[in-house]
């Protein structure tokens, strides 16, 4: 086998096909020139590929070595003007590029600067309201008893006022309390705090039962909404941003967790539908039309080759298998398409396998490679799979 | 002859002869020189005489070796898929490698009888 007997035996296939034609010509009362437009046309579209040395070519043969020579000459001579021009071309191109660059370069480094700046603004009130919680825990006591107090007044006024003395006479501080006490607090003196809150417990007691209740009721009514009439109440900035930074977290990180896992549990009701769908037995109307696409696809295309070419084998294989067989056949299928040139045709005489050894015996082939052809009378091939 | 048509195999269609003169059919069809059927019994007479010149006119030997990646056998047509495959040409000691080759083989008993 070799590539040059290749030639003399498409020729003789031209010439038996057309002389086999004739008949058939004069049956439909077509001219027989047209057989000879055949021909050409056949052996002008071997000769494009380039297969082999065909009986045909040898006229424009002896030419083509004239001219082939030329061509590289021309090649030659063009190149180096060619080389010249891309030697300019790049010349040029490193200024014009080097001018793009720079602006971009630039404009990402200012990008880079927006971006840089604004993060440290935005991380600038966190630092400060983690420096306030700080704060905070520095001074707790302070803290929670202005939070208290501010909290019970705006929610019941003056009638916290009392509640509020008594918080702080318990705690006996002055310094830490809050302008709004303070204007309470000269009415008592801190000695007299304590008496004025046993004195007045038993009112205290009513009023804080109420308070509770009323706390309460408006939590129930509110929910979350509790919250923003604390924030917008208090003038101080450290509970304000305190609350703010709970509430923000809070809120916001539950909200999308809810989307997330209502995503996730989308995503999983899906994938256990496609794992039952696996079988074939529920197919998807998607998947059903795609697949039945393919197999028009696949009988279009095979419409000559016929059931020799094992097109229809194909199509059961596809209509049987399950959908990882048919991805993986499709795939394989496609790759052939790809390469196109690379496929032998032949008859088998025998086919054996021992373990994962094969050995065939072919016979009357065609195989095309690398861009050549070369037919074969017998063949032997041996390959492990 | 005419009844020994059917028992000539379409295989060869799909190689680069069969091709190209499907390519110039297809031509001539599109220009309507001539009609579609005349083309199908020119592409008969295609499988007929390739047929008769492969097994006839060739008596090349050829062997290969290489790694099979899928084998299908369906309806007696073996589909084999090789990778990384060495032709050895007998008579000229030409050595043809390809990383990737398809055989598509039918077997040779009907037109061996």
């Amino acid at each position: 086998m070799s590539n040059s007997a290749v030639g003399n035996v498409y020729q003789q296939i031209i010439a038996d096909v057309i002389e086999a034609s004739r008949v058939d010509l004069e049956e439909n009362g077509v001219d027989e020139s047209i057989l000879d437009e055949l021909k050409q046309g056949w052996q002008r579209k071997l000769t494009a590929q380039q297969l082999a040395i065909f009986p045909w070519d040898p006229k424009p043969d002896p030419p083509a070595p004239t001219q082939a020579p030329p061509a590289p000459a021309a090649n030659n001579g063009t190149n180096p003007s060619n080389q010249g021009y891309m030697q300019q071309q790049q010349q040029q191109q490193p200024s014009a590029n080097n001018m793009p660059y720079s602006p971009a370069a630039n404009n990402s480094v200012a990008g880079d600067g927006h971006i840089k700046a604004e993060p440290g603004v935005k991380i600038e009130p966190g630092t400060e309201q983690t420096g306030a919680n700080h704060q905070a825990q520095v001074a707790p006591n302070e803290l929670v008893q202005q939070r208290l107090a501010a909290n019970l007044r705006n929610q019941f006024g003056e009638r916290a006022s009392d509640t509020i003395k008594n918080l702080q006479a318990g705690e006996l501080r002055h310094g830490g309390a809050p302008q709004h006490p303070g204007q309470q607090r000269p009415m008592g003196q801190p000695g007299t705090q304590a008496q004025q809150a046993n004195a007045q417990g038993h009112v205290q007691y009513r009023q804080q039962v109420a308070a509770s209740t009323a706390q309460h009721v408006q939590a129930a009514q509110k929910g979350q909404g509790q919250y923003p009439p604390q924030m917008d109440g208090t003038t101080e900035e450290q509970p304000y941003s305190g609350v703010l930074m709970q509430k923000g977290a809070d809120g916001e990180t539950t909200e999308l967790g809810r989307v997330e896992i209502d995503r996730m549990l989308h995503a999983a009701i899906e994938a256990k539908a496609k794992s039952m769908e696996g079988g074939g037995l529920m197919l998807p109307l998607k998947r059903a039309n795609k697949k039945h696409g393919s197999i028009q696809q696949i009988s279009s295309a095979g419409s000559g080759p016929s059931r020799f070419d094992g097109g229809d084998d194909e199509e059961d294989d596809e209509a049987i298998n399950s959908d990882l067989d048919d991805s993986d056949d499709n795939g394989d299928e496609e790759d052939d398409d790809e390469d196109g040139g690379q496929i032998m045709l032949c008859m088998y005489d025998k086919v054996q396998r021992v373990k994962n050894k094969w050995k065939c015996v072919l016979k009357d082939g065609v195989l095309s490679v690398n861009g050549k052809d070369y037919v074969f009378h017998k063949a032997t091939g041996e390959y492990e799979w | 002859m005419a009844t020994d048509k059917q028992s000539f195999y379409e295989l060869y269609r799909q190689s680069s002869v069969g091709a190209a003169l499907t390519d110039a059919l297809d031509d001539l069809i599109m220009e309507t020189r001539i009609d579609p059927q005349l083309a199908m019994k020119i592409l008969a007479n295609f499988d007929r005489a390739i047929a008769e010149v492969l097994q006839n006119q060739v008596r090349a030997r050829l062997s290969f070796k290489g790694s099979l990646d899928t084998y299908r056998f369906c309806d007696e047509v073996w589909t084999f898929q090789l990778k990384n495959v060495t032709f050895k040409m007998d008579s000229g000691g030409q050595v043809v490698s390809a990383d990737k080759v398809k055989i598509v083989s039918c077997t040779a008993k009907p037109t061996g009888t």
